[in-house]
């Protein structure tokens, strides 16, 4: 248990496979089910790190309009850690995991890429051709899906065509379905050097 | 795996490595397709413990956070009313607040600081100061202080997020709410217009001083309680915290006002999920507290306080509808008197928020049947809807029209009207 609470900061290891399940079954209950799953208390949110209050009258209108200097509390007039620098959610405006864009980015950057929102965590790349194989050609969509680093957050679909045999034609092929799968590895392996590169470093 | 598929793994794994040239493992066939996943996380461990045990030791400059916010909110109203007893029709008011902060993190899992919310005006009423202390940690969270607690912040109600909140909102500062004679349109006391809050939250200790304990959220669900030994202050003002009898300043009308009462126990419990897309939000929640002895050993004597409060709120897509229900029953009504009964509260709402827009409209309906000394419905309807534009983060403008109604069959005038409120919103 003590285990646990120690690693709890690290939204990876901290979610168990329990607590995975838990998260995806949210997914599958019909509504119909919904007052049982209710009165079973099975599918919401469990809390990690220090209990949150519920907010006053005062902060529940700073949550809805948002505040001037972007932080719940105000500005930070002295102190504080650079903003959460260990989790990758800093104050820079992006939407998703700031570790997670950037190593998305830097493992398709050799393509070019058609665009890039950093708000709702989406990199669609133009179409490329190796140079080996000029009569294939590959395209990636790498989509970010949350601001905790978690394995599960990346997800990339690959789409290939080939050349037809008439000039200029292509054609819709299969692509092999470990090419995405090695991506996404590779993408979290580059956040996790990104956010160890980042941890405070010891003293 | 297709040629073109193979070389694009390659010039992936040459960037990866040449982009960070630490030496980590890059993407391996080795380990297969899961097996790489389960290294991932395996090492992440192993990092994770290592950035841990480095905070651990930069414990000595434990960081403290001071922090430095506010807000200034401005409503201009425009009011029609039956009874205007000769006031103008338009007036405006502000609110602002200076927010300060510290927190100290003793470690990952547990946070301590103080809030402190101070009022420039000093006219503004006391009431609306916060000010307390907090310990939290995975355990919980314990706060001390003069602040709303575990019921009033634990209660679900209608949607209330658009102008000025609707019923929850500021109408009731513009307009006429007794008769010439100083008599409430609505009650006197508990439930009275004054004290908005208790007809859609159960009636409480407001923000006068108090312990309140959170649990963490498990599986949805948040429960608290607090306990305020006294409804009278939130300073220092020594022996006077300690009365348990009551002085005149403390009754309302026929009614006690939140002075009146000692021992407050308040719990509540929160359940926010999502089932399918669609949000669940609900609460319930119980204050109870006792009258304090009568001004004199024979004087009059109050009922106890009890009153709870239930609501559900639902959201999909942008779109929220829910409601509530609050019976704060005979609290604080003299106990011999002949007319008593429950004094209840619906609230209901429906509001969709897009983008930087906030539309929505709520209504409130009150009643308790009786005055002390004679039977009769006292009821109140409020019906508000209202839009709310956040043009930057921070800064919010927003209009509401509000129509009420009070009836009464005690008093010979009732008051009935509408408020339309323009204004704005700051928050740093």
């Amino acid at each position: 248990m003590s285990l646990f609470w120690i690693f709890s900061d690290c939204p990876i290891l901290s979610e168990t496979p329990m607590t995975a399940l838990l998260r995806r079954c949210t997914a599958l209950v019909s509504p119909a089910f919904a007052l049982t799953a209710l009165l079973l208390a099975g599918c919401a949110a469990t809390e990690k790190g220090p209990t949150q209050a519920p907010p006053t009258e005062g902060e529940r209108q700073r949550e809805r309009i948002g505040t001037v200097s972007g932080n719940r509390e105000g500005f930070i007039l002295f102190g504080g850690e650079r903003p959460n620098r260990t989790d990758g959610n800093d104050n820079t405006g992006i939407g998703v995991n700031a570790f997670l864009w950037k190593a998305a980015l830097d493992t398709v950057r050799f393509m070019p890429l058609a665009s890039a929102d950093p708000f709702g965590g989406v990199i669609i790349t133009d179409w490329y051709s190796p140079p080996e194989s000029p009569r294939e050609r590959l395209k990636l969509t790498v989509l970010i899906q949350d601001r905790q680093l978690r394995s599960d957050a990346v997800s990339v679909s690959v789409f290939r065509q080939v050349q037809t045999a008439a000039a200029g034609g292509w054609q819709d092929a299969a692509a092999a379905p470990e090419t995405a799968r090695r991506l996404e590895d590779t993408i979290l392996t580059r956040a996790r050097q990104l956010r160890v590169a980042s941890a405070p470093a010891a003293e | 795996m297709f040629w073109s598929q193979k070389r694009l793994l390659y010039e992936v794994s040459i960037r990866l490595f040449s982009a960070t040239q630490q030496g980590f493992c890059v993407v391996n066939s080795r380990y297969g397709e899961t097996g790489m996943k389960k290294l991932l996380l395996g090492t992440t461990a192993i990092i994770g413990a290592l950035a841990l045990s480095q905070g651990a030791k930069a414990q000595a400059g434990a960081p403290l956070t001071v922090t430095l916010g506010g807000a200034f909110q401005f409503n201009a109203g425009y009011v029609n009313e039956d009874v205007d007893q000769d006031r103008r029709e338009y007036a405006g008011e502000y609110d602002a607040s200076v927010l300060l902060g510290a927190e100290g993190k003793a470690s990952e899992n547990l946070v301590y600081g103080v809030k402190l919310q101070l009022l420039p005006d000093q006219n503004d009423d006391d009431a609306a100061d916060e000010y307390y202390g907090y310990v939290s940690g995975t355990w919980g969270r314990v706060e001390a202080g003069a602040v709303d607690g575990a019921a009033d912040r634990l209660t679900v109600f209608a949607p209330s997020d658009f102008g000025t909140g609707g019923f929850a909102g500021e109408y009731t500062d513009f307009i006429t709410t007794t008769d010439t004679t100083g008599t409430e349109f609505f009650f006197n006391g508990i439930n009275s217009i004054a004290g908005i809050d208790d007809l859609y939250k159960a009636f409480d200790s407001d923000d006068q001083l108090k312990v309140t304990y959170f649990s963490p959220r498990f599986a949805g669900f948040q429960v608290g309680a607090s306990f305020a030994p006294d409804g009278s202050e939130d300073k220092d003002i020594g022996t006077a915290n300690r009365n348990t009898r009551l002085s005149t300043s403390n009754i309302q009308g026929t009614t006690l006002a939140v002075s009146g009462f000692e021992n407050f126990y308040e719990v509540g419990v929160n359940y926010v999920g999502e089932f399918s897309g669609v949000g669940v939000a609900a609460s319930g929640s119980y204050v109870g507290a006792s009258a304090k002895d009568p001004v004199t050993t024979a004087g009059q004597e109050y009922e106890d306080l009890a009153a709870y409060a239930a609501g559900l709120n639902l959201s999909y897509a942008g779109f929220t509808v829910g409601g509530g229900y609050v019976n704060n029953a005979n609290s604080g009504y003299e106990s011999n008197a002949t007319f008593d009964d429950d004094g209840e509260g619906w609230n209901f709402g429906l509001q969709y928020a897009t983008g930087p827009f906030i539309v929505g409209a709520n209504a409130l309906f009150a009643e308790n049947e009786g005055d002390t000394a004679t039977s009769g419905n006292s009821e109140l309807s409020v019906y508000s809807v209202g839009t709310t534009f956040v043009v930057a983060p921070g800064f919010s403008t927003f209009v509401e029209a509000n129509m009420f109604e009070y009836e009464t069959d005690y008093i010979t005038d009732s008051n009935d009207g509408s408020v339309v409120l323009v204004g704005a919103a700051m928050e740093f």
